[in-house]
């Protein structure tokens, strides 16, 4: 886990950002600091989708550090969207495996298809 | 179980008690192990340099939650190896205040605090727990910064080996890794150059201690001495003074 710390060094950093405490964020989601400081660290694995829902609300993140924390989670957890597709579990299990080594362009052709509104 | 394996397994958990109640880096159990001696100037000259690392001016008092949250992005160079360090709230061994070790998997070194010593280093200075609080986070950053290569090696060395590497015996302040990490935090805490630019200008040492988030105790036993390396004899954890 620690060599993957993707979430754990973004929630981190924005809490800092957002100047709130360990204490802040075990409370807002009902864990003990050590879970979170464990989290923060990359100890344990990132919060679950609901929690980190809660999380950014209590700490005042705005929605974009709001969904790049839950993908940051996503990435983490190496989590793909069940499907009862056989084509989406397909198409999701090849971006995963490709996902290192695809480009700038391509994942802006990604999210172009996926009409994510931020791409470039 | 046969009489040989009842003799190993207590001679086993004797060693693994020792090496808890030794090898740790807990002020709260007094003396620590030995490492290779240090002089007063060494370590301030280490603490300065960290504090200015950290961004602190010699005469900025430190604030316990930003040395716990900047200490995350400094780097420490081992034997030609970068490691990083993490500040954390972690179980600490025994329910010490704080607790150092070197993470191999991270390849850093985790300063952590139990979570009673950070909510306390919430308080801040203007609460006793949040002074002595600070005062432990100090400690801990001390066994980082001059002990990293001990930590590193602890990692690797056998629990047996490590537990016998102590020799009460022999025992000599100056060499007491708890005795330089708390000296380490003095320092980093109250840095000789702030501490002289404050003396210069007339303060007294109520002021001081106001001005660093201090005890007025702590200031005293900084400007006559008292906590020095080696001059009591023996080392008196912070907690007991």
């Amino acid at each position: 886990m620690a060599t993957n710390n993707v979430f754990g060094d973004m929630l981190r950093r924005l809490r800092v950002k957002y100047n709130k405490r360990l204490s802040d964020a075990a409370a807002s989601i009902n864990v003990s600091l050590v879970h979170v400081s464990d989290v923060e660290r990359g100890k344990r694995n990132p919060f679950r989708s609901d929690q980190i829902g809660l999380l950014g609300i209590e700490l005042g993140f705005s929605n974009s550090e709001l969904r790049e924390l839950k993908e940051a989670a996503m990435m983490v957890r190496g989590t793909v969207i069940e499907s009862t597709r056989p084509a989406q579990a397909k198409a999701a299990y090849s971006l995963a495996r490709m996902w290192d080594s695809l480009t700038d362009q391509q994942l802006n052709e990604i999210r172009r298809v996926v009409r994510d509104e931020e791409s470039e | 179980m046969t009489e040989n394996a009842e003799g190993r397994r207590r001679r086993a958990s004797w060693v693994a008690a020792e090496f808890e109640r030794v090898m740790v880096g807990s002020r709260s159990r007094g003396h620590g192990i030995q490492v290779p001696q240090r002089t007063k100037a060494e370590i301030e000259a280490v603490a300065a340099h960290f504090r200015k690392h950290l961004g602190f001016t010699p005469l900025e008092p430190i604030q316990g939650l930003r040395l716990f949250e900047q200490l995350n992005e400094v780097t420490i160079e081992v034997s030609g190896s970068v490691c990083g360090i993490q500040s954390g709230v972690i179980e600490t061994t025994n329910n010490a205040e704080g607790e150092t070790y070197f993470d191999e998997e991270s390849h850093a070194f985790v300063a952590g605090l139990s979570s009673q010593t950070y909510l306390a280093l919430e308080r801040g200075s203007s609460d006793r727990h949040g002074r002595h609080a600070l005062d432990t986070l100090g400690h801990e950053v001390g066994h980082v910064a001059l002990h990293a290569r001990e930590l590193v090696e602890m990692q690797r060395i056998p629990h047996l080996r490590a537990a016998l590497a102590r020799n009460p015996g022999r025992y000599i302040p100056a060499r007491d890794s708890e005795a330089q990490a708390d000296y380490f935090s003095t320092c980093l805490i109250m840095p000789q150059a702030g501490l002289a630019l404050m003396l210069q200008a007339g303060h007294q040492a109520r002021d001081i201690a106001d001005h660093f988030g201090v005890d007025p105790l702590a200031v005293s036993r900084r400007l006559t001495g008292r906590r020095e390396l080696g001059t009591d004899g023996r080392h008196r954890p912070t907690s007991e003074i």
